[in-house]
């Protein structure tokens, strides 16, 4: 992405601090930390981070130390729902536990965890703290609901959002929050910033969902139909869940029972339904209440970059 | 009476941490983090020993508990398989514990605590990685991995709020009283589940090497109340029987 090559040297600051922060003096725990991070990811929270910031008084250094500490939680996060889902890839790259174990996921997770803890401990600005704590236990929080949700087909699409809030919308409405705090931004910034966040992140989360299904098992680095395999029902889902045809390949979804052409046939049959489609909308209007936050924003670099995020984020395909 | 107060000051401690990470889903289908007393005595023995105690000390030993449920839940996952339902609330319980941990150093807002703490949490987690594969090599390095693993938090908040004469004293009795416990259980595997056995011969001399530290902590700790003394003496005694 352009935006990207705008703010590369400031990108490759943060890089620096990410690979220098899961440095450890235990090899397994530094091979895990570095294989993750050169397994990339869009790194949407820092960017988000350092283009909050640029509305008030931006300090590099200390811009860092809160992207860093959002990437690692992320980062943390996804390490032990690789535990949670059994997945032995990610992004096209074998997990860690399934490249160690489980219990070296969990310790690899913690550290990666205290780490962020660290790095973000320089920052001396109680609301800071006390944001990132708050997040961080809703975001679990989240995972925990999700669980407790799992294969269950009475769930409604409020619960749906409910959950993406906490799951992924909180995190990216926290990274926006958190560096315009740490800059310094006027109130009234910092709230459109945490306002914007959350729409792209609940726009994010559903484009995510409907990726899950609309892609192909080599674009995602993983098996297409993950999340109703793994039990989670997304919005798509939601949609068709009573629907005659479907509920046969929900039910063996969920009973472990569905063979690799069902698989491929349910896929299929999903797409050709219209669900997708009615996602997508769902999604779009997050994304024009997003764009709507940014209007009343300061002109710049910032907001033009903000602006490139919101319209990717809209027809992404990876 | 002065035992009494003591019981009911780790009493109320261990009610105030169980409270706060307090969550209803995993209280339901994972059942309560039991909170181990002997980390709770020695974490509070500046406390029960009559030192000046506040609001802020309160709020960060629970902290420090919060990390050892959240450590406890995550020992718990199966090497290979953590996807029963159960386990799956294990790894997220240990998250929460985790997050819960931060939200009250956070609210204090305590960030020396919060820098040194999440140093302690890294090497804590340093070293149960790197003993995971292998067993420690001879008892002196099994007693640094115990020492750091069992009371490497409870050092550091001892050590960070001015009560580092009383670290000699959890830093001796905590590693030995976990190798005790492994010994009572017949439970050799090195570090939680790993499958991994302890050589039992390291394992008896580091206790012995424990034991003789950790007389020698109560020995100088003058500034212990007498009856403090005699519990710390008292809860090595049952070992002495089982040193070789």
């Amino acid at each position: 992405m352009s935006l990207y090559v705008d703010f590369r040297k400031d990108f490759a600051y943060i890089e620096k601090e990410l690979e220098r922060s899961v440095n450890s003096s235990s090899p397994i725990i530094r091979q895990a930390s570095l294989h993750l991070l050169r397994a990339g990811g869009k790194r949407i929270r820092p960017i988000f981070v350092i283009l909050a910031s640029k509305f008030g008084t931006y300090s590099l250094e200390d811009v860092a130390k809160v992207a860093v500490s959002l990437e690692l939680v992320h980062m943390a996060s996804l390490v032990h729902d690789d535990v949670i889902d059994d997945s032995d890839m990610r992004r096209g790259f074998k997990t860690v536990k399934a490249r160690w174990d489980n219990r070296i996921a969990m310790y690899a997770g913690d550290f990666i965890f205290s780490r962020a803890l660290t790095s973000i401990g320089e920052i001396e600005i109680p609301a800071v703290h006390q944001l990132l704590a708050n997040t961080m236990l809703e975001i679990c929080k989240g995972e925990i609901i999700q669980i407790d949700h799992q294969r269950k087909t009475d769930q409604t699409i409020r619960d749906y959002l409910r959950r993406i809030k906490r799951k992924t919308a909180l995190l990216l409405s926290s990274s926006c929050e958190l560096g315009a705090l740490v800059s310094g931004a006027d109130p009234e910034i910092v709230r459109k910033m945490r306002r914007f966040g959350y729409f792209t992140g609940m726009a994010f989360q559903i484009v995510d969902d409907i990726l899950d299904i609309t892609s192909t098992d080599k674009e995602l680095g993983k098996p297409a139909g993950s999340d109703l395999l793994n039990g989670h029902l997304t919005l798509p889902i939601l949609y068709i869940k009573n629907d005659a045809q479907f509920r046969p390949y929900m039910e063996r979804s969920f009973d472990g029972t569905l063979t690799e052409a069902d698989r491929q046939a349910m896929l299929s049959y999903i797409r050709s339904t219209g669900a997708i489609q009615m996602a997508q909308a769902v999604s779009d209007l997050y994304l024009q209440k997003a764009m709507d936050e940014l209007s009343a924003l300061p002109d710049g670099e910032a907001k033009k970059a903000f602006m490139q995020i919101t319209a990717f984020i809209g027809r992404r395909k990876y | 009476m002065e035992i009494q107060k003591t019981e009911l000051h780790i009493e109320n401690y261990i009610l105030e941490v169980e409270r706060s990470i307090y969550e209803p889903i995993v209280d339901r289908d994972v059942g309560r983090m039991p909170v181990d007393a002997l980390k709770a005595f020695f974490l509070l023995l500046p406390l029960l020993n009559g030192e000046r105690w506040n609001n802020h000390l309160d709020a960060v030993a629970i902290a420090v508990g919060a990390v050892h449920a959240a450590f406890d839940a995550h020992d718990s996952i199966d090497l290979s398989d953590a996807t029963s339902r159960q386990q799956q609330l294990s790894v997220l319980a240990g998250d929460h514990f985790s997050g819960v941990h931060y939200r009250l150093l956070a609210s204090l807002p305590d960030f020396g605590f919060i820098r040194s703490l999440s140093g302690t949490i890294g090497h804590i987690n340093e070293m149960k990685t790197t003993f995971h594969d292998r067993s420690p090599d001879g008892p002196a390095q099994l007693i640094e991995t115990v020492r750091t693993i069992e009371a490497g938090c409870i050092t550091d908040f001892l050590r960070t709020y001015g009560f580092s004469e009383y670290v000699p004293l959890a830093s001796a009795a905590l590693p030995l009283l976990w190798l005790d416990r492994r010994k009572t259980d017949g439970n050799f595997d090195w570090y939680a589940r790993s499958g991994r056995g302890m050589n039992i011969a390291d394992a008896d001399r580091a206790a012995a090497m424990l034991h003789a530290e950790m007389q020698e902590a109560v020995d100088a700790a003058d500034f212990l109340e007498p009856f403090l003394q005699q519990k710390i003496r008292k809860l090595a005694t049952p070992l002495l029987g089982k040193l070789n």
